[in-house]
């Protein structure tokens, strides 16, 4: 009885009712990784410790759909598309003003405690003011000169997803 | 009943009917990726290039523009406009600083102001090796303009687009 069904499992009759399925099922997949979970893969240290170098992850885009990020939320950043994008995390959100002092995060003058942030360089980013439907997102990689590392302030709609995990 | 001669007959007609679809009516659009896809082949470099095929590749990206371009990249202070002339020997001195390098282009974002000139929004992701072996992975965002001149799409200008903003 299995060995008929697990037969009929892999190689199954095709009839109208199969290839509707498969038509079914490709629709399907192709909505959910095209427009809703995202996949990509990391390349490049600015996440570390957190993220690594050649981890996959998908990128779910219906995370905002109802709720506005939040400070420490990781994010994905678009560019003009979403076939390449940022991975980085909030630190800073509109209104606020940000600066580094000594690889310290500080906001609004009073110093924020980033658990993630395993080492740090000293980091010397005069205040700033995070303009309107912006946030401010960096890398959890502070253990490079400042200079390399690629942050600062976007605005929200270039935001399209957090990762899944 | 079908003729299976008549379905070849048909599936040999459509094919022929695409390639000169694709050949003689492309789009607008499918005419700019092309192009951008050709000067990320020019760029393209790999281990122990000759000069003269430097010198080539150069010529060719240098005929991708109008007579005058503009290069805007506000992340370095870059505001630029120069003769057609002056891009092939930044081509050449770009090429001798690395080994191994590619460039390639996604997510285009069209725009036709008018029926001659049209803005395209796209991610350009830069590869290369260093002379002494450090790897470059540069990442950019940029919008470039492009003007229609006697039937073929030239470049006018490329503006930097900057993403995070420190």
């Amino acid at each position: 009885m299995t060995g008929k069904r697990l037969q009929k499992f892999l190689f199954p009759t095709v009839n109208r009712t199969f290839l509707l399925r498969i038509l079914v099922v490709g629709i399907t997949a192709f909505i959910l990784f095209k427009y809703i979970l995202i996949p990509f893969r990391i390349s490049g240290l600015s996440m570390v410790p957190t993220y690594r170098d050649g981890e996959f992850d998908f990128s779910f885009t219906l995370k905002y759909l109802l709720t506005p990020p939040k400070r420490f939320d990781v994010v994905t950043v678009r560019y003009s598309g979403n076939h390449v994008m940022l991975l980085k995390r909030i630190i800073a959100l509109e209104g606020e003003t940000i600066a580094f002092k000594k690889g310290f995060l500080l906001i609004n003058g009073r110093q924020i405690d980033e658990p993630y942030v395993s080492q740090r360089q000293p980091w010397d980013l005069p205040p700033r003011i995070v303009k309107k439907n912006h946030v401010y997102v960096a890398g959890d990689n502070r253990n490079v000169p400042m200079e390399t590392h690629y942050f600062g302030q976007t605005p929200i709609d270039r935001i399209t997803g957090a990762p899944l995990w | 009943m079908v003729n299976q001669k008549n379905v070849v007959i048909a599936a040999l007609m459509a094919i022929g009917a695409m390639i000169v679809f694709f050949l003689f009516f492309q789009s607008d659009e499918a005419k700019i990726k092309k192009k951008f896809y050709k000067l990320a082949e020019k760029v393209e470099k790999n281990d122990d290039e000759h000069d003269l095929i430097a010198a080539k590749k150069a010529h060719e990206i240098e005929q991708m523009f109008t007579g005058s371009v503009r290069i805007e990249i506000p992340s370095y202070s870059v505001d630029k406009t120069f003769p057609r002339s002056e891009i092939s020997p930044h081509v050449l001195y770009a090429r001798t600083l690395y080994q191994k390098m590619t460039l390639e282009f996604h997510d285009f974002q069209f725009q036709f102001p008018s029926e001659e000139k049209a803005t395209v929004d796209l991610t350009g992701v830069f590869k290369a090796t260093t002379r002494s072996g450090e790897p470059v992975n540069e990442i950019h965002e940029a919008e470039c303009t492009l003007k229609k001149i006697d039937g073929e799409w030239l470049f006018t200008g490329i503006r930097g687009v900057e993403v995070l903003e420190r």
